[in-house]
């Protein structure tokens, strides 16, 4: 019909946010690639070196230390991140008196200030003062340097965000969850199926696609982590929580390498750009089948 | 299922849920109780949860001792104009891209959902090259805009418009009026559910926004909240004294207005993040 038929009138409509999508992320993104190949300070001279700053990462402690640390740091977060959300929502999904409420308590931290959650957990955590401590020795448990020591602050720090992003895991579960044809549950319940097996053979692979996107959304969250560990501990005790976006904060802005910067940022997108398309080859074929 | 059975059923329901419920808001309430004492009095062993006096001194300080309400206006103003641009923006172009029909539309659309694989990071050097050099740093035109570059909000209103019927628009452009009045005063009043979702992602990541802010701010009028705490509060490298009193005042008040605004709108909360979640 002629409503559809709208002449120039949609091009307008929609070049608003092409503008800003050309000028904010497009081109952006190629200069970041091509800043990359120079050694470029902030004032002064800018030269050419190609992959000159792809090869120093690989002689760069902190660096090299910063992706092992936010590698390992993604195979601790992601797994519990996954069934920690889909435990709670299967939890959550009952019918009970006072859901709703539950609900939000356990989302309520979604919407806290990353600096905020810094301060609050690093109180929390403190060594010396810290009430978790305290209440570890009231039940004559060992205590532990939460944040001091170099082989436990990655789990503290995985802690800190699983309490703060439990609930969003949980949220898109729950949807999940809501979707699954009651018919068929029902059905399985008359044909008495136990509770395991409707579990098994209902829900998980009614569950799939919602499973895939929150590995995938997890996973690139893992690698691009920043605030928490950059509030909590700086990436101390040496070096031990590190992540690259940090490593890309400091070399850019604390040490004015922005060249090098770039090409951190480059490797990060890459990185992140070559995992999600290895998880849609590799796992979203399970998926769908 | 036996009585009996039924009732231990609940009472693990129960337990569980007060665990759950304690880990959730046991590190809030504890930073909430300590910014009620007084500040000599908050670094003790054993903790206490109540020192045995209740101040406001802490709060009081972070309103007297920094200047906390310029990062307050500036963290609202960016936060709702973000959010506005956004959905005025997000919703026009998704608005086009369900309804009409135009040259390359399906390419168009398909290079705009495109973007959401260029991640923030990678965009932020030559952003803060080139926002420095045209002077724009410090502003909130340099904190606004890369919150705007959000391909979700077209992706999330053109979803939404395409499962709306078209015959109400259609008779109404038969009566004489203008696509862009069909947009704004028939369809967008209809659609306050899309707009909540949209505007409370958008305001909720605005308001968090930690990484930018940081980098392109570098005055203290010109930062926002986050910003603010970490430059000002931030006292753990190798300073004597720590301010544990206006730390932990100033953490709970930046989460006031975000947990106001969230139990207020928290139906739509759920059901915007469930939507994206599944579909984005």
């Amino acid at each position: 019909m002629k409503y559809r038929l709208g002449g120039v009138e949609p091009y307008l409509y929609i070049l608003p946010y092409f503008l800003i999508f050309a000028f904010l992320l497009v081109i952006p993104g190629v200069s970041g690639m091509i800043i990359g190949l120079y050694d470029w300070a902030v004032v002064g001279d800018r030269t050419f070196i190609g992959l000159g700053n792809f090869k120093e990462m690989f002689t760069d402690e902190v660096f090299l230390h910063s992706v092992r640390n936010t590698l390992v740091y993604a195979l601790i977060y992601v797994p519990l991140y996954l069934v920690g959300g889909l435990a709670v929502a299967i939890l959550l999904n009952r019918q009970f008196r006072g859901r709703s409420l539950m609900r939000l308590i356990i989302f309520a931290p979604y919407v806290f200030m990353i600096p905020a959650i810094g301060v609050i957990w690093r109180w929390f955590m403190d060594t010396n003062f810290g009430i978790l401590n305290y209440y570890l020795s009231v039940l004559h448990l060992p205590t532990v340097r939460w944040l001091t020591d170099t082989k436990v602050v990655l789990n503290s720090i995985v802690m800190v965000v699983l309490w703060e992003t439990i609930g969003y895991s949980m949220v898109i579960f729950l949807a999940g969850l809501q979707e699954i044809p009651q018919e068929i549950i029902e059905a399985a319940t008359i044909d008495g199926a136990s509770a395991w097996s409707k579990f098994w053979n209902i829900t998980i692979p009614f569950l799939r696609p919602t499973t895939f996107f929150i590995l995938v959304i997890g996973v690139i969250g893992a690698l691009k982590t920043f605030g928490q560990p950059f509030m909590i501990t700086a990436g101390g005790p040496l070096d031990a929580s590190m992540t690259v976006v940090m490593t890309l904060y400091y070399n850019g802005f604390q040490y004015f390498r922005m060249g090098y910067a770039a090409a951190i940022s480059t490797m990060l997108f890459v990185a992140i750009l070559a995992i999600t398309l290895l998880q849609f080859r590799f796992l979203r074929q399970r998926v769908v089948e | 299922m036996s009585s009996e059975r039924r009732f231990s059923g609940k009472l693990v329901l129960l337990i569980l849920c007060l665990a759950i419920a304690a880990l959730s808001l046991f590190p809030t309430l504890w930073m909430f109780a300590t910014s009620l004492k007084p500040d000599p009095l908050i670094p003790t062993w054993p903790p206490k949860w109540y020192a045995g006096v209740v101040t406001l001194a802490n709060y009081l300080n972070v309103f007297t001792g920094y200047p906390f309400l310029y990062w307050l206006r500036n963290s609202v103003a960016v936060s709702l104009i973000s959010t506005a641009l956004t959905i005025f923006l997000g919703s026009l172009a998704g608005y086009a891209f369900a309804r009409f029909k135009f040259r390359g539309k399906n390419l168009l659309f398909l290079l705009a959902v495109a973007t959401i694989i260029i991640p923030q990071e990678i965009t932020i050097i030559p952003l803060y090259i080139s926002m420095t050099k045209i002077g724009i740093a410090n502003t909130y035109l340099s904190l606004i805009l890369p919150l705007v570059a959000n391909p979700v909000s077209i992706f999330l209103f053109k979803q939404f418009f395409d499962g709306f019927p078209i015959e109400l628009e259609e008779a109404a452009f038969l009566d004489g009026l203008g696509r862009f009045n069909i947009y704004s005063r028939l369809v967008m009043p209809l659609s306050t559910a899309v707009i909540m979702a949209v505007a409370i992602l958008t305001f909720t990541a605005a308001w968090n926004d930690m990484l930018w802010p940081t980098i392109i701010t570098s005055t203290v009028k010109a930062a926002t909240l986050p910003v603010g705490v970490v430059q000002h509060f931030e006292m753990f490298q190798g300073a004597k004294v720590v301010r544990y009193g206006d730390q932990s005042a100033v953490s709970i008040l930046c989460l006031v207005p975000t947990v106001i605004v969230f139990i207020i709108l928290q139906k739509y909360f759920i059901q915007g993040i469930a939507r994206t979640g599944l579909k984005g």
